[in-house]
């Protein structure tokens, strides 16, 4: 009849809830500067009577959990097996109907229309015994059957809401998935709430509390790391709704699954005054209302502290244990759940300001227990609390660590206050409260570190999925053509370079503003511009040893920036520094460059020696090249450029410093080079040679391409290059100028203005 | 020539200009820099300076206290001599730097300055730079010994005096020293392969020497019961080592006060000696060695070579070789990991053998050679953190090149990996000699360690890659001293080889056979790791270094 009756109650709650959603659903309502959907706020409400109604279970004794080892009163084993089934996946229900309206996300919603309903069912039709497992016995007039009717009540008006929404709509894109999702991740939350009570009631009191770095503790240290791992996986790249749902869920399972121990406590440890106790409360507040002050406390203290006993445990209980499965859910949400929140992005990296501020109300909470430890083990009390919060009072750490033992037993400091004789050690709590704040900065090193790994990973994978995609744009632009193939084969037989721009990191100048010119085969091309025209830098970028910032650069139809392979294998360069292995042979080097540029042996025989013979290195090319002179340094290079017969050769002020002769010979290569049908491309200032071997030129002046000509031009229009030259120099000395004067007047303006304010 | 001058071109005044101009960067900052940045410096280093100060105090604390040492003379002096040892060393090695192959020589011997005037103006460069050094330690190491030694108010008061001779005198006598070290070196660095034989001679000579001593040790060693025996032989071998210590017996007379009259002004002119034997007998052969050091003519030719064809790995592999085989600093290096490396592995273990162990002794073995191993091998490997950057210019070939050049990484970390090789064969043989384990397990930690220190080679390379410095090593080739990426991988290597250190440990007590083969896994797993991430950064990053 009750049963009856309560469905009757649930239904009317489900029809009602629904009805009046639906209708206040365009409803706002204005409370100070915030607009609330009034919908919403019926359902969030309803979600907070939800917790609220949730309170005493967690408060007053279980009957059900002191079932130890599947022997009891209340049920047969298989009874109390699936009595606990059932509040397990109540619980688990409670805890996403409590959630999920607070959130928009689809699962959520899924969530609270597929579970809702089965599982309040489920409770009606074990309603009695159920009660049973509460109370240890049938009273159904008990205020907390009437509570525990209140929260099927809400659980239905929650989720049968969501239903209905769900059926009304036709919301049934990928049902089967989404029901399969919402299963797999409720068994994964079942894993979070846990009945504390479930180990012992199926396998009674048996094992040792894990210490001591054995195998069992092992196994229970690893799942610190494990797990939060895998839920960072997990939730990485989900939204930030997504993650901040499954961080609440897992703040709130802490709060239950420490709050379903404290019937069981007794003294001291009824108050959550320990840090990492503390922490299971401050944690749910952090997450539920995004309290930065009170997680980033939890970051930088709680983590230390459950860290350590994770390590050392100051448990005496057995294995399957409530106090001992507590115990560690305790603290391994204590150690893993602050790290997961900074690095899920739902708090940002701390900074050191709010790091000092979690120091300070440490430093309050460690004055405040050594006074609370002292008063509770005071006379007054006679021995009921034994408190020691943070091992303050009490000989846990001198049991570790014994060379405190001193510090411990020698300075203890009592007097009166509050009515009582107190007894305190305020060097030994001093030394702990030291040491802590060292661990702790020590800690914020060794976050800062992992940050930065954590970067690096992340940068990488960003990096890699960005070639990634290069390579299929490029495969696309390609259209079914082989890799070794020119992206744009109408290039073949010229070097292209089109609107090149270059801006070195960190300068808000470019180097090199909108640069195009194209040089076809058999010609000199002379490049030719002041100091710090862009000379350097147009052909550092043309033969890859630079990037490209904006613009492109083509050899023979080969992208430089997309086929660097296929564009770098048609063309020899000469550097402006001759930078050779000083410690090679000329041979030696020359040998190592022919196998970069996979020359086969023969050629590159014939080509050494025929070269070899041109620029007169018979006597050096077997010894080192740091015995080398400028000239023969420069030979060296050239040789090494020109070895597998390029296409295009690339020369960046080829003759500097050089003697007659040897300037002489590597300008008959240049020509000879060209007239066989390539392209060579250099950089010079001495303006005679160019006006001598070149068939066209351009000049650069202050980045900008000025002027390209060929020699033949220039006579017609009775302009020498000198002059012409001189000429753009000039000008860009004037523009130069006329830049810094402008900038001046612009910034004494700006003081004028910020004076005059 | 400008005719207009009116100032007077004294020597005094060309070398203080000269001085100025070397030690620029400070003098600017002093001028002209922030007020509030001068004192916030200022003020870290007065912190550091007590802080070392704090550290000799407790260390000499240690010494008096808990080993039961007294703080005499004697041992005042045998530590003033080892450290002043220490100090010329270091000095002559700088000094032959300094005045012999820094760059701005080409410029400075051009000046209008005599060659002595410049010698002398680096000379007080060089001082000045060793009395800042000694400021964080030779006077905190005085003021530590003092205090602990409840000494007189005579050790006080000489000290300003005591630490300025004690920093010049190495400077002195190293300026002095370098004009003979750097024509040996020079010849050494034109016949590398005379020298690693010369050097390997003297090695193995140490090491017969060693073998010799030690081997009259008696063992096992029972420091507890020998301790007061030790304590006196300790004594009595700072009496024997004082006997060599010459001059400095007379520093430590006048320290503690006896004959003041007489130790300090002979110290005195110990000094003021040396200083003229500085400036007559180095000074004269300055200009010869100094510019020798810009002439590179070599008439040494190499045999060429069958020309193979082969993979990209072995053509950078086959320079990286021939490279390393004729620079000098590299051969350097090779000895010393090679050679002195399992020398110190040989004391060490010989001396961890003679304790009497208990049934631990052979986990804390294991794991304390792991440690000091891994930390030996780190500091050469650390220097992968600089491989790529220190191609310098020549980088602009690996870009320039139509190959995968980032292949050159893997041909550096294979010609470090031998390196590490050689010697962690040699150290199996001085392992075998010296402690209990078996050749299984010499062989499981010699594979271990390989594992572990080519992981740490290939971390340092990510370092380079993420953050190369080419256009510094292109700049300042060699003279490069501030590379974090080299710092940053030295840490890590030792924290490396702690970790493992302190895990191997706990891995053998808890199961020995399968600890091996736990500590082995996780090093195979620790090199899989870092070789994959090389590869990920390499590709990812190698592209977009810029020369």
């Amino acid at each position: 009849m009750n049963e009856l009756i309560l469905s009757l109650c649930c239904a009317g709650g489900v029809a009602g809830t629904y009805f009046g959603c639906n209708a206040l659903k365009n409803k706002n309502l204005k409370v100070l500067k915030w607009q609330i959907n009034l919908s919403d706020l019926i359902l969030r409400t309803l979600s907070v009577l939800l917790f609220a109604a949730m309170i005493p279970f967690l408060f007053w004794m279980n009957a059900i959990s002191e079932q130890i080892g599947l022997v009891g009163d209340l049920f047969s084993p298989a009874g109390c097996v699936w009595i606990t089934i059932l509040e397990w996946i109540t619980t688990i229900t409670m805890a996403i109907l409590i959630v999920t309206p607070f959130f928009t996300k689809q699962e959520a919603r899924d969530y609270s229309a597929f579970l809702a309903i089965p599982v309040v069912i489920a409770n009606i039709a074990a309603f009695r015994p159920a009660v049973i497992a509460n109370l240890g016995e049938l009273n159904l007039t008990h205020w907390r059957t009437f509570i525990y009717a209140a929260r099927l009540l809400l659980a239905a008006m929650i989720g049968g809401n969501a239903c209905i929404k769900l059926i009304v709509s036709r919301d049934f894109e990928n049902i089967g998935k989404r029901v399969g999702k919402m299963l797999l991740f409720t068994l994964l939350y079942a894993i979070a709430f846990m009945p504390v009570h479930f180990p012992q009631m199926l396998f009674g009191e048996i094992g040792e509390t894990p210490k001591g770095f054995t195998l069992t503790h092992r196994l229970f240290i690893y799942p610190s790391f494990i797990i939060p791992l895998a839920v960072y996986f997990a939730q990485r790249n989900k939204s930030e709704e997504d993650r901040h749902f499954v961080l609440v869920m897992l703040a709130l399972s802490g709060f239950i699954e420490y709050f379903a121990v404290f019937p069981h406590r007794s003294g001291s440890s009824m108050f959550p005054l320990h840090l990492c106790n503390t922490a299971m409360v401050l944690m749910f507040v952090a997450y539920v209302f995004k309290a930065k002050s009170i997680f980033y406390f939890t970051y930088f203290i709680n983590v230390l502290g459950a860290f350590c006993a994770i390590l050392l445990p100051n448990l005496d209980a057995e294995l399957t244990t409530m106090r001992n499965v507590e115990y560690w859910y305790n603290h391994w949400y204590a150690f893993f759940l602050p790290l997961l929140g900074v690095a899920l992005g739902t708090f940002k990296r701390p900074s050191l300001k709010l790091m000092s501020s979690s120091l300070i109300v440490f430093t309050i909470y460690v004055v405040f227990v050594a006074f609370l430890n002292s008063y509770l083990n005071s006379p007054i009390f006679e021995g009921e609390y034994n408190a020691d919060y943070f091992f303050l009072y009490d000989d846990f750490f001198v049991e570790k660590f014994s060379f405190t033992m001193p510090l411990y037993r020698d300075h203890v400091k009592t007097f009166e206050m509050f009515g009582t004789t107190l007894e305190m050690r305020p060097l030994y709590i001093g030394a702990i409260y030291v040491v802590f704040i060292a661990l702790t900065f020590a800690i914020w090193g060794f976050y800062s570190m992992i940050f930065n790994v954590s970067d690096a990973h992340r940068q990488l994978a960003k990096r890699k999925k960005m070639q990634r995609v290069d390579r299929l744009n490029l495969l696309k632009e390609l259209d079914g053509r082989p890799l070794n193939t020119p992206l744009h084969p109408e290039g073949a037989n010229m070097v292209k370079i089109s609107h090149f721009s270059k801006t070195y990191a960190g300068s808000d100048k470019k180097s090199v503003d909108d640069l195009s010119l194209e040089i076809h085969d058999g010609e000199v091309f002379g490049f030719i511009g002041h100091n710090g025209a862009g000379k350097s830098t147009t052909i550092k970028s043309l033969v890859g040893i630079q990037s490209i910032t904006e613009g492109s650069i083509e050899i023979e139809g080969f992208d430089i920036a997309r086929q660097p392979l296929e564009a770098k294998l048609r063309m020899g360069y000469v550097s402006d520094n001759h930078a050779l292995y000083e410690k090679l042979t000329g041979r030696e080097y020359i040998n190592y460059v022919a196998e970069l540029y996979m020359v086969n042996e023969k050629d590159r025989d014939e080509r050494i020696e025929k070269y070899v013979k041109m620029f007169k290195l018979e006597h050096a090319i077997d010894r080192e090249i740091k015995s080398y002179s400028h000239g023969m340094k420069q030979k060296c290079m050239v040789i090494s450029a020109l070895i597998h017969n390029p296409k295009v050769w690339v020369l960046d002020e080829p003759l500097t410093g050089l003697d007659p002769t040897s300037s002489w010979q590597i300008k008959e290569c240049m020509r000879q080079h060209a007239d066989a049908g390539n392209i060579v491309f250099f950089s010079s200032h001495v303006i005679e040679v160019v006006e001598k071997i070149c068939d066209r030129i351009a000049i650069i002046s202050g980045g900008k391409l000025r002027r390209i000509s060929t020699i033949e031009e220039l006579k017609k229009e009775g302009v020498s290059l000198e002059q012409l030259y001189l000429q753009y120099a000039q000008e860009h000395e004037e523009e130069s100028v006329a830049e810094v004067a402008a900038a001046d007047a612009t910034a004494d303006n700006n003081t004028e203005t910020n004076g005059a304010e | 020539m400008d005719t207009n001058v009116t100032q007077k071109n004294t020597a005094f005044r060309r070398i203080k200009y000269l001085t100025l101009m070397q030690i620029g960067d400070s003098v600017r900052d002093l001028r002209t820099g922030s007020k509030a940045k001068l004192a916030a410096k200022t003020s870290l280093r007065l912190l550091l300076m007590v802080v070392l100060m704090a550290v000799f105090i407790a260390v000499f604390w240690v010494v008096k206290s808990l080993l039961f040492l007294d703080l005499s003379r004697d041992m005042l002096v045998t530590v003033l001599f080892v450290m002043q040892v220490v100090s010329i060393i270091s000095c002559l090695s700088g000094m032959m730097l300094t005045l012999f192959a820094s760059k701005e020589n080409t410029m400075l011997l051009a000046f209008p300055c005599r060659y002595s005037e410049i010698f002398l103006s680096k000379i007080v460069v060089f001082a000045l730079e060793e009395i800042k050094k000694n400021l964080y330690f030779l006077l905190p190491m005085l003021i530590g010994f003092g205090i602990n030694a409840s000494v007189g108010v005579a050790f006080w008061l000489q000290i300003p005096l005591v630490w300025c001779i004690l920093c010049l005198l190495p400077v002195f006598i190293g300026a002095t020293l370098a004009i003979p070290a750097i024509f040996i070196k020079r010849f050494m660095q034109n016949h590398v392969w005379f020298y690693a034989l010369i050097m390997v001679i003297l090695i193995g000579a140490a090491f017969f020497g060693l073998f010799t001593f030690l081997s009259g040790v008696k063992i096992p060693i029972r420091l507890v019961a020998i301790y007061g025996k030790f304590v006196a032989t300790i004594k009595q071998t700072f009496v024997e080592i004082n006997r060599f210590a010459l001059f400095y017996n007379w520093i430590g007379d006048t320290l503690f006060g006896k004959a003041i009259y007489l130790n300090l002004p002979l110290t005195l002119l110990i000094l003021l000696g040396f200083g003229v034997l500085c400036f007559l007998a180095a000074m004269p052969f300055y200009f010869k060695a100094a510019s020798a050091s810009n002439e590179n003519s070599t008439t040494k030719k190499h045999r060429q070579s069958k020309i193979k064809k082969g993979s990209l790995f072995g053509t950078f592999f086959r320079k990286e070789l021939k490279i390393q085989f004729r620079t000098f600093q590299s051969v350097n290096s090779m000895i010393i990991v090679v050679f002195i490396f399992p020398l110190i592995t040989y004391i060490f273990n010989f001396l961890m053998a003679a304790i009497n162990t208990s049934s631990m002794g052979k986990y804390m073995s294991i794991a304390f050679n792991l440690m000091i191993i891994l930390s030996l091998l780190g500091t050469h490997n650390a220097n992968s953190a600089a491989s790529i950057s220190m191609e310098g210019n020549e980088f602009a070939v690996l870009k320039t090149a139509p190959s995968n050049t980032s292949v050159i990484a893997w041909a550096k970390l294979a010609v470090t990996g031998i390196v590490n090789l050689m010697s962690l064969i040699v150290m199996a043989g001085m392992l075998l000699m010296t402690t209990r384990l078996s050749m299984l397990d010499i062989a499981m930690l010699m594979a271990t360690i390989l594992f572990i220190s080519l992981g740490q080679i290939a971390w340092g390379f990510e370092f380079d890659i993420r953050k190369p410095k080419i256009n510094e090593y292109a700049t300042k080739g060699d003279g490069v001293t501030d590379n974090g990426n080299i710092a940053k991988a030295m840490a890590i290597s030792f924290l490396v080889a702690t970790l493992f250190g302190v895990f191997g440990m706990l891995l053998m007590v808890e199961s020995y056979v399968y600890g091996w083969v736990r500590l082995l896994a996780i090093a195979a797993a620790f090199l899989v790791a870092r070789v994959y991430l090389l590869n990920s950064n390499l590709k990812a990053y190698f592209e977009d270094i810029q020369g």
